[in-house]
């Protein structure tokens, strides 16, 4: 028969797609028990934040002064610079002013270190894998502007 | 003068008409390379870490996403499923790399060792060193799974690679790297397409992929000189031909043995439609730097 390969190959992909069905339906499971736990984790970590802001507004022991500051270092392809808003003595804002050297597939790898920076209030966040290069360029020149905005 | 206005009264040999088109195709075909190389010599790695970003998800147990190295992978999947590997043959840039070796070492090998034929390992031997980039793939999947993948860091000769093409140098921790790339380097320069023949997961993941049997070679075996291996001999990755189509995962879509063959016995069924091959890889290269930019491969847009 003429295609029989072509419709064993066919039928040998459709049993491949399948087999990620049931373990997404798994791990989507999973995940959302974990979300549930991490929700309730986040909910005392909030108040628990809510308190020491307090606490720390009172004292004003924030490290940074406000500001617009800017940062850059090294990335893949170039120089990747940011511009980080400090407001209240929090990082409100991360924004992307220069990153020309960088392909853009890699670069929406790691927007979402913008995210975990902002949330976590520091750059203490874990590198991309596969786009090591371009974390690093955006988490070194996140530093350098968070250096300068030091008190 | 006359000489010219006899060749424009004699018919053109066949053989001479063979020998122009496939310069020609073989110009196009470097063309297009360079293209590639220089507007997105990063795309075999990102559809790379596509499929390592599966493995790492599944190995530790969380949901996968589309996120843009997933995208990579499916298109390059998708396009590889459609038109056979011709982005092995014409847009990877290792790939392109192992041919640039292969051809100076040729140079070098006929014009200033005078030899008269190129230094190649035996046929006899390609099949089964090909299977090695199996292991390879099996190899770099399992150690993601298991998350031991950030342990290797800097052993991968395309990290050391993609820095040259960021036109940076490496630093010394890649120095693992480094050395793998000189022997890759070497291994270039004794075999046609040393690298991907006998160690690309990538290209080992791609030979399963042409499914479409519009996506391969087409062979009308019987219409064949007997005697004849011409397409044979002049495969970079040793295909013996001799099947009536060309089924193997193997074959990189370079379009080299069309050219060679006297008798016109080998097309993609698209030749119909296309009616010329340059116009059929311009079309499918075409295709490719569409979905590049829209992947994010291309480094200037
Ligand atoms: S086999 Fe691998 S290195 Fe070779 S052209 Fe294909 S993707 Fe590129
Ligand atoms: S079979 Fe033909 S098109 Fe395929 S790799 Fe060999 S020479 Fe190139
Ligand atoms: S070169 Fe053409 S005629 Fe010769 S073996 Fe190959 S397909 Fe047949």
């Amino acid at each position: 028969m003429k295609y029989r390969n072509f419709i064993t190959k066919v039928l040998c992909f459709m049993l491949v797609f399948a087999a990620f069905v049931p373990y997404q339906a798994k791990a989507s499971r999973k995940a959302e028990e974990e979300a549930e736990n991490a929700a309730e984790i986040a909910e005392v970590e909030a108040a628990n934040r809510e308190v020491r802001r307090q606490m720390a507004d009172a004292e004003k022991t924030s490290p940074y002064a406000d500001g617009v500051y800017e940062g850059t270092a090294e990335g893949f392809g170039g120089p990747v610079s940011v511009e980080v808003t400090i407001d209240g003595g929090d990082i409100t804002e991360i924004r992307l002013l220069d990153v020309s050297g960088e392909d853009p597939a890699y670069l929406m790898q790691v927007e979402s270190l913008l995210d975990r920076m902002l949330q976590t209030q520091g750059v203490d966040v874990d590198t991309i894998s596969g786009a090591t290069f371009t974390s690093k360029g955006l988490i070194n020149a996140v530093t350098e502007a968070l250096r300068k905005a030091l008190k | 003068m006359d000489q010219q206005n006899e060749q424009v009264k004699k018919p053109v040999p066949a053989s001479v008409k063979r020998r122009t088109a496939n310069r020609n195709r073989a110009m196009v075909r470097a063309a297009v390379q360079v293209l590639f190389f220089v507007t997105m010599p990063g795309a075999f790695v990102a559809g790379f870490n596509g499929i390592k970003y599966i493995f790492r998800t599944m190995g530790a147990g969380s949901v996968l996403e589309i996120n843009s190295f997933a995208m990579v992978l499916i298109g390059l999947g998708g396009f590889t499923v459609l038109f056979g590997r011709f982005f092995c043959g014409y847009v990877c840039s290792f790939g392109a790399l192992g041919d640039l070796v292969y051809w100076l070492s040729g140079i070098f090998q006929k014009k200033i060792l005078k030899k008269r034929k190129q230094l190649s390992l035996p046929k006899q031997a390609l099949p089964v060193l090909q299977k090695l980039k199996y292991l390879n793939l099996a190899f770099i999947v399992l150690m993601t799974a298991a998350g031991l993948m950030d342990s290797l860091q800097g052993t991968s000769p395309w990290d050391v690679f993609s820095r040259f093409t960021a036109l940076k140098l490496p630093t010394a921790d890649y120095l693992p790297g480094i050395i793998c790339l000189i022997l890759i380097l070497i291994g270039m320069a004794v075999q046609s397409r040393f690298f991907c023949q006998f160690l690309c997961p990538l290209g080992a993941f791609f030979t399963v992929l042409p499914i479409m049997p519009f996506a391969v070679l087409h062979r009308d075996a019987p219409n064949c000189l007997k005697g004849c291996s011409a397409c044979k001999n002049t495969c970079p990755v040793g295909l013996k031909l001799e099947t009536d189509g060309i089924r193997n995962g193997e074959c990189i879509s370079c379009g080299k043995c069309t050219g060679v063959c006297p008798k016109n016995n080998l097309q993609y069924p698209a030749d119909v439609v296309f009616k010329n091959e340059i116009i059929y890889a311009l079309f499918r290269a075409a295709v490719f730097f569409a979905l590049g930019v829209w992947l994010g491969l291309c480094r200037f847009l």
